[in-house]
């Protein structure tokens, strides 16, 4: 400008293009941040959806170890069952490990079993959970009856690397 | 500066504001709806443990020796009850002597559970055991 000073009357050329780059800048910002905006309320939707698979599969496995267990209290590695839509296997199952003292001529113990469900076109990963088993039997002079569950719980969501079945 | 410049910069930034608008919008109204759907699954879950706590509080107490009549009985106890406000609960005994339980949230969210009295001990030839205390509430 001080180099090629230039007459007051007319405006600068330099002047006269600057209203456009505004513009635009303005504008892509705008649409940057509803963009950005848009792209968190995507990924919350899919947080969402996510949340609620894994609670179906916990519901599934639920069921299964409902279904495994309705039948027999000690049940077989590798048994396959179906339930409703579920297909699933027992993976591991640990015990019954029997506590020392009988109490009352009935002895209690625990078992832990490890259960998967068939991976679908849905989940192809197949998810398995872990449940704890609560178990009696009666003791005679004579030997020990048959045992009986008492109770089961969840122990939760396992992962694929444990292999363990440690609660 | 000319009126040719002033208009296109001026329409470029009515689109680009209407657009930016739109998005904001929806996207908004996207997260307003996430957050809904949470609360309902969070509110669904709530009442599938209560269900289920109502079928399972009887763990231990020898119902029947046979487990079908077991979990009819059990299914015909949960319907009894009221259902959870806001949900739409079915309760029917499956065959297998199992109980389905099925909750449904007007938003088309739905959970279900199979349950089996035997493996709470409520049935079957060793039922007469003595009861077992309700640490089987899950």
């Amino acid at each position: 400008m001080a180099r090629f000073p230039r007459p007051k009357a007319s405006p600068p050329p330099e002047a006269a293009g600057f209203l456009l780059p505004l513009s635009a800048t303005a504008s892509l910002l705008l649409l940057l941040s509803s963009v950005s905006l848009q792209a968190a309320a995507l990924q919350a939707r899919s947080k969402v959806q996510a949340g609620q698979r894994l609670r179906q599969a916990e519901d599934q496995l639920m069921s299964a170890a409902q279904h495994l267990l309705a039948g027999t209290a000690t049940p077989a590695v590798g048994q396959t069952g179906l339930v409703g839509p579920v297909a699933y296997r027992l993976v591991a199952f640990d015990g019954p490990h029997w506590n020392g003292a009988p109490a009352g001529g009935l002895q209690r113990g625990q078992a832990v079993a490890i259960l998967e469900l068939q991976p679908s076109a849905e989940q192809p990963r197949a998810p398995r959970a872990a449940f704890g088993l609560e178990l009696a039997r009666a003791v005679t002079p004579s030997g020990f009856g048959a045992q009986q569950l008492l109770a089961f719980r969840e122990l939760g969501l396992r992962g694929r690397a444990s292999q363990g079945v440690a609660p | 500066m000319n009126l040719v410049e002033v208009l296109v910069a001026s329409a470029m930034f009515v689109t680009a504001s209407s657009c930016s608008l739109q998005l904001w919008s929806s996207g908004a109204s996207w997260t307003r709806q996430a957050e809904a759907k949470q609360q309902q699954v969070a509110e669904l879950e709530a009442a599938l443990l209560a269900s289920q706590a109502q079928l399972t509080a009887l763990a231990g107490t020898p119902i029947a020796t046979d487990c079908t009549a077991a979990s009819s009985w059990l299914a015909a106890h949960v319907q009894a009850q009221p259902a959870p406000s806001g949900f739409t609960r079915q309760v029917s005994a499956e065959p297998g002597a199992l109980v389905r339980l099925q909750l449904s949230a007007a938003g088309g969210e739905q959970r279900q559970r199979w349950l089996s009295p035997a493996a709470y001990g409520m049935c079957g030839a060793a039922a007469a055991a003595e009861p077992e205390s309700s640490d089987a509430t899950l």
